[in-house]
């Protein structure tokens, strides 16, 4: 592709130069749509990708051809939301490993924070001291985060919250669990969600039919945790684990012909059965506590 | 015709647009905002609501609407009739147990008509659907009931 790149202008192959950087995302973004247990792999291919891009754009002269593949690794490109979305999919994976009670999943997160440059330590180092030995819900010796930093403290939902390890409670970013027990898996919010992933809807775990139910405002729930999914999983017709046909199995948007009105009992009953149906308790137990 | 929440819709709606969808975008109010179904490949793998006729065993007629779903059970069609009062029945309350007294006056005669048939229209190449209500339908712990 370099070759092509360099001579596209020249000869005038420009627009076989774009068709074949669309083709190669395409399948590229095919491929991580199914990934299994090797989301962490395609992400680290995509990081590899997006650097051998940007190199190329560097030495290209400024035209046709670097602004076709420089779209690419921008904000809001192709190979951003892919990695992006890598990194969601491994989390998702990671959150089923650990309620599987797989114990490899502690060497899942520290290739995701380390992927995603929260590691605190060296490139490679295992966040968890005996990674691949602790179970969920086992009592583990996290070496994460050793104190609150000031950015954690001014951001409750820094990306830090969700490796520390110190003794006093944790910012909501962690699920406001107490330290040195387990690590609770954290979605990203709403607003960090939206318009991420071309294909893809964000979607409110806590849904804001419910969540005004209980008094927050539709900006309150831009930052309550969202997650991203294809609109199959989020409401396909043929799909039978669909989530909102999961919440609406329990908690209709009508009751008696009229608008349905649920107490914060009855909402947290409701999402704790539809997530738990379709195989995602974990997601329950992260908006769990805005239910009050 | 606009954008409505689904509890907003009336006989007259689902006479002038047979499929409605959700379209559980950044566009809408919420999760429970329809918008009228023009071109199919909106639809593609959005939950739609399709125009349905509902029958009493006294022979009465109605109109309302399902929820098209390829599993046929009542929590996942959860059939509403709307009425020309501008109220509505909603067959599937979900965790709550359902009660005629809290329907309109209106409502409340369709009670004499249940057990209920159903069939929905057959659209953008999706089936018709049909089934019977036994009368408003609940969950009772893991199982489906009805309030006759």
């Amino acid at each position: 592709m370099a070759e092509k790149a360099k001579s596209c202008e020249a000869t005038n192959t420009c627009e076989q130069l774009a068709a074949e950087a669309k083709e190669r995302s395409e399948a590229n973004r095919k491929k991580l749509l199914n990934c299994k247990t090797d989301c962490a792999e395609l992400r680290a291919e995509v990081d590899e990708g997006s650097q051998a891009v940007d190199a190329l754009v560097k030495v290209l002269p400024e035209g046709e051809a670097s602004d076709i593949l420089g779209r690419y690794t921008g904000i809001g490109g192709d190979n951003t939301s892919d990695w992006t979305l890598a990194g969601q999919l491994h989390l998702d994976r990671t959150a089923k490993l650990y309620w599987d009670g797989g114990p490899e999943y502690i060497n899942e997160i520290a290739t995701y924070l380390t992927q995603t440059g929260f590691n605190p330590f060296a490139i490679g180092v295992p966040v968890f001291a005996g990674g691949g030995a602790a179970k969920p819900g086992s009592v583990s010796e996290p070496v994460g985060v050793p104190f609150i930093t000031p950015e954690m403290k001014a951001n409750p939902y820094h990306p830090d919250w969700r490796a520390y390890a110190g003794g006093q409670a944790r910012g909501v970013g962690a699920d406001v669990v107490d330290g040195n027990v387990k690590l609770e898996i954290v979605s990203p919010t709403y607003r960090e969600l939206q318009g991420l992933n071309k294909g893809f809807q964000a979607h409110h775990i806590l849904p804001q039919y419910l969540g005004k139910m209980l008094g927050y405002t539709a900006s309150d729930m831009l930052d309550h945790p969202g997650t991203s999914v294809t609109q199959y999983s989020h409401t396909g017709k043929l799909n039978p684990d669909a989530m909102h046909k999961a919440i609406s199995k329990y908690l209709p948007p009508m009751t008696g012909g009229k608008k349905a009105t649920y107490t914060p009992e009855q909402i947290k009953v409701g999402l704790q059965k539809a997530y738990g149906e379709i195989g995602r308790p974990e997601l329950f137990d992260s908006i769990k506590h805005l239910i009050k | 015709m606009v954008d409505k929440q689904i509890y907003d819709l009336t006989v007259d709606d689902i006479t002038e647009c047979g499929v409605w969808y959700f379209p559980m975008d950044d566009s809408v109010e919420d999760e429970l905002t329809v918008r009228p179904l023009r071109d199919e490949e909106f639809c593609s793998d959005a939950q739609i609501i399709v125009r349905a006729n509902f029958s009493g065993r006294d022979g009465a007629k109605y109109l309302g609407y399902v929820y098209w779903d390829g599993c046929t059970e009542v929590e996942y069609l959860k059939p509403v009739i709307l009425l020309g009062d501008g109220t509505a029945v909603s067959f599937w309350s979900g965790l709550i147990k359902p009660s005629w007294d809290d329907c309109s006056v209106l409502a409340q005669r369709l009670r004499e008509g249940v057990p209920i048939k159903y069939v929905s229209e057959a659209v953008l190449g999706l089936p018709s659907i049909s089934g019977e209500l036994d009368g408003l339908g609940y969950l009772d712990g893991e199982s489906v009931s009805w309030v006759k």
